[in-house]
């Protein structure tokens, strides 16, 4: 096992990047999954008093880096103990103390040379904090480390937002990528509605566009914007942030990409866009949930796709598209209509008599005619129904005529191409 | 993503169970045996390993071979010496002193399982759990009231026993209660009588099946006379005791949450909801019409939705009632775009209007009323646009005092 002394770590790493100001070397030296910490830990796990003292000494001209770099090895060594007892709440504790430490100094320094530090002291942050509240639940207690560790991410986020530097070197360079972070710990809480305080403090910050934010940041920020205005079925907005997210991520990022994908199949499927079959089979798993709806909207098959949507009702509901899906289906009725037109030589007027196949759950009600004599007939209402919603999302072009009971379709693209999703 | 209940639900099960099986007499013993298996299981990580429902504590064993001696006196339970606790037992003690002889306290089942809400760390494990575990007896009370009635007082200290008034007058309190309101249907008094009942069980810390009918029939009341703020209470009340494995209506309640989130239009917690529905509760007659009115819903369905309306079990009528006009809105303003040659018997029929005035007089109070030339053809032309602006109006939900 390899292993590296304190003053050598120091020596070698923190100093150099400290004065050249090298903020992505720094982060390194800074970031719980680099090797560094297994080898530190190594050479130091019999004398760390000895270690905290050394660190401070050479570090003496460079503070506050002397406090955080002990503060880092402290970390280190309470991560290296929890993994023996699986409680993370002391190992959070330390990078929380080291969090704070950083903040102190961080609040002063109006430049974004570090922020590559920030990114991972709040990224092993939340990694820490996601790890002790499983280690609470386990033992039947509340998890409230997440929570605890959002308001700090709030601090850090703040002071990226509100540094007034006008040039390209400012720490708004760090605010997609706190508010992302703190996007990802709200969505585990389930807390969505805070998000909104994030996305306004994103827009206080002002336009990002003269920065050179990565890409990356921009991507995973894009990605939550789409999916919070999905659950707002604000349907029109989250295509644009979901398109923008899916065209910009790396192409090697798989994972990603399917999570982004996850919500886009189903909404351009909502307009009538089918996915390129080419690319649909790069995400074995959305393939396999939605080729049978593609084909049952191709079809018109409303069974096939009523069928196809209990048998995977389950996996939805766990990807949260079910509700959206289930539109879909109103993507199928259209096309049914469509076919019936093409089949009755593009008549313009059709009896409803012959869309009785869309309302095929609804019963025959056989002798009620008599009872009740203005009972009408329960499946032709149900086409009624169906084929008004369509006109009224503009689907099809056209009225019902309820007593001649007839579809008149407009003789001008009856079928116009779907660009605006309504709803009612 | 389930939550993880703070406790395994075997275990609450079995604390349920334990208390159901003793009396008065060995309810002290079972008491401290159980604190201590459970505080074993804690120390040694099995807390949800132990397959709880094999457990048998010694204490619940029948007596054999021993006779009751009618002389013979059971020792007193060791006094813990410390000195805080000294002090509130004579609180305690002090504050019975006041009680009239005639009235002699009852006990009631005082020891519960905590929630989520209500977890306590334990900070320092030691041999002696005695000592460490907190005394779920220490901040609990047993009410001697004999009162069936009460009225409800927000509190401002710490209750009297006096005051409270314990199980089993609890228990002739709510028949009491349920006879008053089938006599005179007095909400503000129910509510008010009601509010005091649940009071006396939490300041008691009663979670039992008793508790969860109490929390039902408020619930109920309260929604057939539309208080939704109450409502929400004693449902939120409910599923929370409901995860304790608590028997009651639950899929009559489960129903209901689906039928309140359409209404609040709550779409993402409808969705988390749905997620978690399991297949047990989804085959219950309320359940299923709970989902068709929300697919309908969705998909603008008003036919659908208009016959289940008519088809509501149980009380599902009262809380679609909520959103009953927000959907004939939507159904009027879809059916202006689409339609033409609408006999108004027709329309007051697919909205399930009791009459045709009742239909006339909806439309004219939203600016639809136009018919062609002096028939009872609905004219939708005119109406389109008002129509369309109702709807979206109807958009925008008012909880405001639900929560």
């Amino acid at each position: 096992m390899p292993s590296l002394k304190p003053s050598k770590y120091v020596e070698e790493h923190i100093a150099p990047a400290v004065v050249g100001k090298f903020g992505d070397a720094l982060a390194e030296s800074f970031s719980i999954t680099d090797p560094h910490a297994k080898y530190l830990y190594h050479s130091t796990s019999t004398s760390l008093f000895q270690a905290e003292n050394q660190i401070r000494r050479k570090l003496a001209s460079l503070q506050p880096w002397d406090a955080l770099t002990v503060a880092h090895l402290r970390v280190i060594h309470a991560l290296h103990a929890d993994l023996n007892s699986s409680d993370f709440s002391a190992t959070f504790d330390a990078q929380k103390s080291l969090v704070s430490t950083y903040n102190d100094w961080f609040r002063s320094d109006n430049t974004a040379w570090s922020l590559p530090v920030v990114y991972v002291m709040y990224r092993d942050l939340r990694t820490f904090a996601t790890r002790a509240d499983e280690a609470l639940l386990l033992k039947g207690q509340k998890p409230v480390k997440l929570a605890e560790a959002a308001r700090l991410i709030q601090v850090g986020f703040g002071l990226c937002g509100s540094d007034r530097t006008s040039t390209g070197d400012s720490k708004k360079l760090g605010v997609l990528y706190m508010a992302s972070l703190l996007f990802k710990i709200y969505f585990k809480l389930k807390s969505t509605t805070l998000c909104k305080n994030v996305i306004r403090g994103v827009e206080n910050a002002g336009s990002l566009n003269g920065f050179q934010v990565p890409i990356a940041h921009r991507v995973t920020y894009r990605y939550y914007m789409g999916v919070l205005h999905f659950l707002q079925e604000d349907y029109e907005k989250a295509e644009d942030h979901l398109s923008f997210a899916f065209t910009n991520c790396h192409r090697n990022k798989h994972r990603n990409r399917h999570l982004i994908m996850n919500y886009l199949v189903p909404l351009r499927l909502l307009k009538g866009k089918r996915p390129i079959p080419a690319l649909l089979s790069q995400f074995s798993q959305l393939s396999e949930l939605y080729q049978t709806f593609i084909t049952a909207v191709k079809l018109g098959d409303v069974e096939l796709f009523d069928r196809h949507l209990i048998h995977v009702e389950r996996q939805l509901m766990k990807r949260g598209t079910y509700l959206i899906v289930e539109r879909c289906r109103q993507v199928c009725l259209c096309n049914f209509v469509k076919i019936i037109h093409a089949l009755k030589a593009r008549s313009h007027q059709i009896p409803l008599n012959s869309f009785r196949k869309i309302a095929y759950e609804v019963e025959e009600e056989e002798g009620e005619g008599e009872e009740e004599p203005e009972a009408g007939d329960s499946k032709l209402e149900e086409v009624e129904c169906l084929l008004a919603n369509l006109i009224a999302q503009d689907r099809i072009r056209g009225y019902i005529h309820h007593q001649a009971k007839m579809l008149v379709l407009s003789k001008v693209d009856a079928f116009p191409v779907q660009t605006v999703i309504r709803s009612y | 993503m389930s939550t993880q209940s703070s406790w395994p639900p075997s275990l609450k099960e079995f604390v349920n169970q334990t208390f159901a099986r003793c009396n008065d007499s060995n309810r002290t013993d079972v008491e401290a045996e159980l604190k201590s298996l459970i505080f074993e299981a804690y120390k040694n990580g099995k807390l949800w390993t132990i397959s709880w429902s094999d457990v048998q504590l010694q204490t619940l064993l029948p007596v054999t071979k021993r006779k009751q001696n009618p002389l013979t006196f059971t020792a007193p339970t060791t006094v813990i010496n410390v000195d805080d606790e000294d002090d509130r037992r004579q609180k305690r003690l002090r504050r019975f002193d006041r009680i009239p002889a005639a009235a002699p306290p009852v006990h009631g089942i005082h020891i519960t399982i905590y929630d989520d809400g209500d977890s306590q760390a334990y900070h320092q494990v030691s041999a002696d759990y005695q000592k460490n575990i907190p005394d779920w007896d220490h901040h609990t009370i047993v009410g001697c009231s004999q009162q069936l009635e009460k009225p409800y007082l927000r509190l401002t200290s710490e209750p009297n026993p006096a005051d409270v008034r314990p199980l089993d007058v609890c228990k002739k309190t709510l028949d009491h209660l349920k006879s008053k309101w089938r006599a005179e249907s007095n909400y503000n008094w129910i509510c008010d009588q009601f509010k005091s009942l649940r009071q006396d069980l939490t300041v008691q810390r009663i979670k039992n099946d008793f508790t969860v009918k109490v929390y039902e029939t408020h619930a109920r009341i309260a929604l057939e006379k539309g208080d939704l703020g109450e409502f929400n209470q004693c449902t939120s009340q409910l599923r929370q005791l409901y995860k304790l494995g608590l028997q009651g209506k639950q899929e009559e309640f489960l129903a209901y949450h689906i039928l309140y989130l359409i209404y609040s239009r709550n779409h993402s917690e409808l969705n988390e909801l749905l997620s978690s529905i399991p297949d047990s509760l989804k085959q219950a007659t309320c359940v299923q019409h709970a989902l068709r009115v929300r697919f309908a819903v969705s998909t603008a369905n008003y036919r659908r939705f208009f016959k289940l309306f008519c088809q509501a079990p149980m009380m599902a009528g009262f809380l679609m009632d909520r959103f009953i006009e927000r959907e004939r809105i939507r159904a009027l303003a879809i059916m202006a775009r689409g339609l033409r040659s609408i006999p108004i018997s027709y329309l007051s029929r697919q909205l399930a209007f009791d009459s045709e005035e009742e239909c006339c007089e909806f439309l004219k109070s939203h600016n639809a009323h136009y018919f062609e030339k002096n028939s009872r053809i609905w004219d939708p032309k005119p109406a389109k646009d008002a129509l369309q602006q109702a709807a979206l109006k109807t958009r925008k939900v008012d909880i405001k005092g639900q929560i």
